[in-house]
């Protein structure tokens, strides 16, 4: 889009030159003149209107708020005041209640009172019951009165009759036998009840003695058993102790053989060493003789033999020289000449061959002597092992003496203790039989203190029994005698002051007519 | 039983504080050698009660659920304080779930005379009328039996008594007492049992008892849920009148005697419950009795001394509360045996305050006082 064709917003219009702006003229104002004071005024109108609506708003809260609260109020009045009521009311009703309540157990108890004192018994009442009770002792009093009148007057016929008496006493005599029979039987009966329970008893005893004697000659025999089976095992003990005695003697002699026998292997070690030493010296001296002879055959032998061919070749000069003897002494001079040049050459050889030899055998000498170190060298490694293994063996050898040694002396260690462990056991078993047989021994002491004291008691209480029987003999002596006494007493007085009233009233009737009959009899009636 | 030198048993127990409305948690400890007890604040981690001889406990208290009084304060044991107590009481407080079926309800007292001679002790009672729902739920483990319908009808068909019997052995010796399942074989082997006595055949065997320790902690919380609402009792709240057995003749096991005595009288209990009430319950309970007798405030720590059994009793003239009065006789035993010997405070009563049973006293508070027991307290 080009610049000029940008639409303008504004009042101002360039024209076709430059610097030529024509200015729109503007619309007059739509609003009247005194707008400002208008508008003002309408605020106003507004701000009295909304004034006075809150004026209003205020005023129906306010009696709103009033209206609400008091009615709570009201409403809150009204239940408390109910509440209040039916509280009252309940209050009023159990109050109510309770004096109903009240009244009614009063009135309950008033009734219980009276029905209380209804049951008490009045004065009038009580009067005639206590009449009643008087008359009803009276009567019964007078019943038992008329019951002992009869019963004395019965007694009294009793006495009087004398057929009923003379019957009665028969009666009675045959009473008094049968019964005593019958006591009699009795009597006979316990005593054979007795009889057989002591029987019984005797049997029990025996019963029991021989179940004792049976007892003790088991125990007896038990303790019999006992010993001998004791005897026994210290027997067997001995028998161990005599065998680990042996033991212990068979491995010393055992130590001695073994010491010996280490002794007799160092001898024949040492033997063997000096047999070595000597052999080796012979071998080396057999050696020596045996190269030198050698050397000696070999040197002679080749002597001889250039001696020989010397010979001969001499042998074969004189033939032709004999032969050529002829032939020229001139020659033969010079042969000789020559001859001696020759033994002087020969001998001069020979000293040469001395030397050789010489040479020869040190060359030899040099051999045999590296040979013989080569093989003593062979003879030393061989004895080194030889010797290793001698001493190997001497060294298991001892180290198994010494090991058996040790076991042995472990071995008696084990002995003396086990020998003093029996020892003790012996010993404990000594100390316990003896206490044991102290036991017994103390035990029988004890019974037998037991039974002299129940054979002392026995005694005090026989003497203390027979000491009773004589003082009761005593008493009854003198009881006797007092008895008799009291009787010739009474035969001499013969007035009885404590008897029935009724019969001493008849009695002294009976004795006035007998005393007005005859005097006399009176006496004789007393003492029936 | 064998105490050693430092022998004592350990309680967590509870005590609702009145002033602060609190729950207090307290350890309770009692040394059976001297029966000296002794009480340590759990929260504070001071003693609380220093060791001192109380002669108002005993160790028959000693078990969960009991309540104690102990210097005024009513303290309920929660849960064993040690492992040592929860060992050693642990069997000799064993529980079990007894059931007395609806066949057996008028031998209720026997049966329950019969448990106080084993030396079983009942901690909780509840005369409770079973729905079909609830007793199929009771029943659980016989849904597949051909006689579970027979069961739930004869069940269902009147009000059931289930009690928590505690004692040393309970499960056994309860299970002991009741016998074989079935009557007849309870007639041939046990005739002792009470379903040799009471029972009739196989379904109908006048009581239940549970088996194993799980199924006795399985049913007892089915009658007494620890939490929760508990079972609908059957109080019917007309013409009736309230019975409560007082906690002494509880305690002395008296409960089955008076309960049969009220019964071969001719009356029927329609709802029956034991409770351990709190001192402001009973207080509240025998309100009328304030200002009107000399001992209103012994009969209160009566009343919340142990266990009380309340019962709603009904009869078939119209003026039960009157008649049970007279059945029951004069406040006072020494009065009623002197004046009416053969009615139940002459029998079992001891003085004017023990004197073996509540009863309604105004003939319009009968229902007041059933209200209380089966509505208020038992809600």
């Amino acid at each position: 889009m080009l610049a000029t064709q940008k639409q303008r917003k504004c009042r101002e219009f360039t024209g076709p030159t430059p610097h030529s702006v024509a200015i729109k003229a503007k619309m007059p104002s739509k609003r009247p003149a005194e707008h400002l004071i208008l508008e003002r005024r309408r605020q106003e109108d507004l701000r009295d209107e909304a004034i006075a609506i809150t004026n209003y708003n205020k005023m129906c809260d306010l009696k709103n708020d009033w209206e609400r609260i008091t009615d709570k109020r009201i409403q809150k009045n009204t239940v408390t005041r109910r509440v209040q009521g039916l509280l009252q009311q309940e209050k009023f009703s159990l109050e109510d209640r309770r004096q109903k309540l009240r009244n009614l157990l009063e009135e309950e108890e008033k009734q219980y009172l009276q029905q209380m004192e209804a049951q008490e018994e009045t004065t009038l009442e009580r009067q005639a019951k206590m009449r009643e009770r008087a008359k009803f002792l009276k009567e019964k009093r007078e019943m038992e009165r008329q019951r002992l009148v009869e019963e004395k007057l019965d007694q009294q016929w009793r006495e009087q009759c004398e057929e009923l008496r003379s019957n009665l006493s028969r009666r009675h005599l045959d009473e008094v036998c049968t019964e005593r029979q019958e006591q009699l039987r009795v009597k006979e009966h316990i005593k054979q009840q007795r009889e057989e329970e002591e029987r019984m008893y005797a049997e029990l005893y025996e019963k029991d003695r021989l179940a004792k004697s049976v007892r003790e000659e088991e125990e007896a025999k038990a303790q019999m058993e006992r010993n001998r089976e004791m005897l026994e095992t210290l027997n067997l003990q001995k028998a161990a102790l005599e065998v680990q005695k042996q033991a212990a003697a068979d491995l010393k002699k055992e130590e001695a053989q073994l010491l010996r026998e280490e002794k007799e292997l160092r001898k024949i070690e040492e033997q063997r060493a000096a047999e070595e030493k000597v052999r080796k010296q012979q071998e080396m001296r057999s050696d020596l003789d045996r190269s030198i002879r050698i050397k000696m055959k070999k040197q002679a032998k080749e002597v001889q033999e250039e001696l020989a061919l010397d010979m001969k070749i001499l042998e074969q000069l004189l033939q032709e020289s004999r032969n050529e003897a002829m032939e020229s002494i001139q020659r033969k001079r010079e042969l000789r000449e020559e001859q001696q040049r020759f033994q002087e050459y020969l001998a001069r050889e020979a000293e040469r061959e001395k030397e050789r030899e010489l040479e020869l055998e040190q060359l030899i000498d040099v051999e045999v002597q590296k040979m013989w170190a080569k093989r003593k060298e062979q003879w030393r490694l061989e004895r080194e092992a030889r010797h290793r293994l001698m001493s190997d063996v001497l060294a298991t050898r001892r180290k198994q003496v010494e090991d058996k040694l040790a076991e042995n002396l472990r071995q008696q260690d084990v002995i003396r203790a086990e020998r003093e462990e029996l020892a003790h056991a012996i010993e404990e078993h000594k100390r316990l039989d003896a206490e044991h047989k102290q036991r017994i021994k103390q035990n029988n002491l004890a019974y037998q203190s037991d039974l002299d004291a129940q054979i002392d008691y026995q005694y005090s209480v026989r003497a203390q029994q027979q000491d009773e029987e004589y003082r009761e003999y005593l008493h009854g002596v003198q009881v006797e005698e007092q008895y008799q006494e009291k009787l010739k007493e009474v035969l001499a007085s013969p007035v009885i002051n404590k008897m029935h009233p009724m019969k001493r009233a008849h009695s002294t009737r009976k004795q006035q007519a007998l005393q007005q009959e005859e005097p006399q009899f009176l006496l004789t009636g007393q003492k029936l | 039983m064998s105490t050693a030198q430092d022998d004592r048993y350990s309680f967590i127990a509870e005590w609702y504080d009145p002033n602060a409305a609190l729950m207090r948690r307290y350890q309770f400890l009692y040394y059976p050698k001297d029966s000296s007890i002794e009480m340590f604040d759990i929260k504070n981690h001071r003693t609380f009660l220093k060791r001192t001889k109380y002669e108002g406990v005993s160790q028959e208290d000693l078990y969960i659920g009991s309540t104690v009084e102990v210097f005024s304060r009513q303290l309920h044991f929660v849960d064993y304080g040690d492992g040592f107590t929860a060992r050693s009481l642990g069997d000799k407080k064993e529980k079990t779930l007894g059931m007395i079926k609806p066949d057996a309800l008028d031998r209720m007292g026997m049966i329950l005379d019969m448990i106080s001679h084993k030396g079983l002790l009942v901690t909780k009672a509840k005369m409770v009328l079973l729905s079909r729902a609830e007793a199929a739920q009771f029943y659980m483990e016989h849904q597949s039996k051909p006689f579970f319908n027979g069961l739930l009808d004869y069940v269902t068909s009147g009000p059931v008594v289930a009690m928590e019997i505690m004692g040393g052995n309970a499960i056994g010796v309860w299970r002991e007492m009741i016998g074989p399942t079935n009557p007849s074989d309870a007639r041939s082997q046990n005739s002792q049992s009470l379903r040799a006595k009471y029972g009739t055949d196989n379904t109908r065997n006048a009581v239940h008892g549970s088996d194993s320790k799980e199924s006795a902690t399985r049913e007892a919380e089915f009658f007494f849920p620890s939490a929760g609402p508990s079972r609908a009792n059957t109080a019917q709240f007309s013409n009736c009148t309230c019975c409560v057995i007082k906690p002494h003749a509880v305690l002395a096991g008296q409960t089955g005697k008076i309960v049969q005595a009220i019964v071969d009288a001719g009356f029927e209990i329609s709802a029956l419950q034991m409770f351990h009430l709190e001192r402001a319950n009973a207080e509240e309970f025998i309100e009328v009795y304030k200002g009107v007798v000399a001992e209103f405030n012994d009969m209160v720590s009566q009343l919340c001394a142990g266990p009380s059994v309340a019962m709603e009793i009904k009869s078939k003239d119209g003026n039960t509360p009157q008649s049970f009065r007279e059945f029951v006789g004069p406040a006072d035993p020494e009065i009623a045996r002197h004046l009416r010997p053969r009615t139940l405070r002459a029998i079992f009563g001891k003085d004017k305050i023990q004197n073996a049973v509540h009863c309604t006293d105004l003939p319009e508070d009968g229902l007041l006082e059933v209200e209380y027991f089966f509505k208020i307290l038992d809600s």
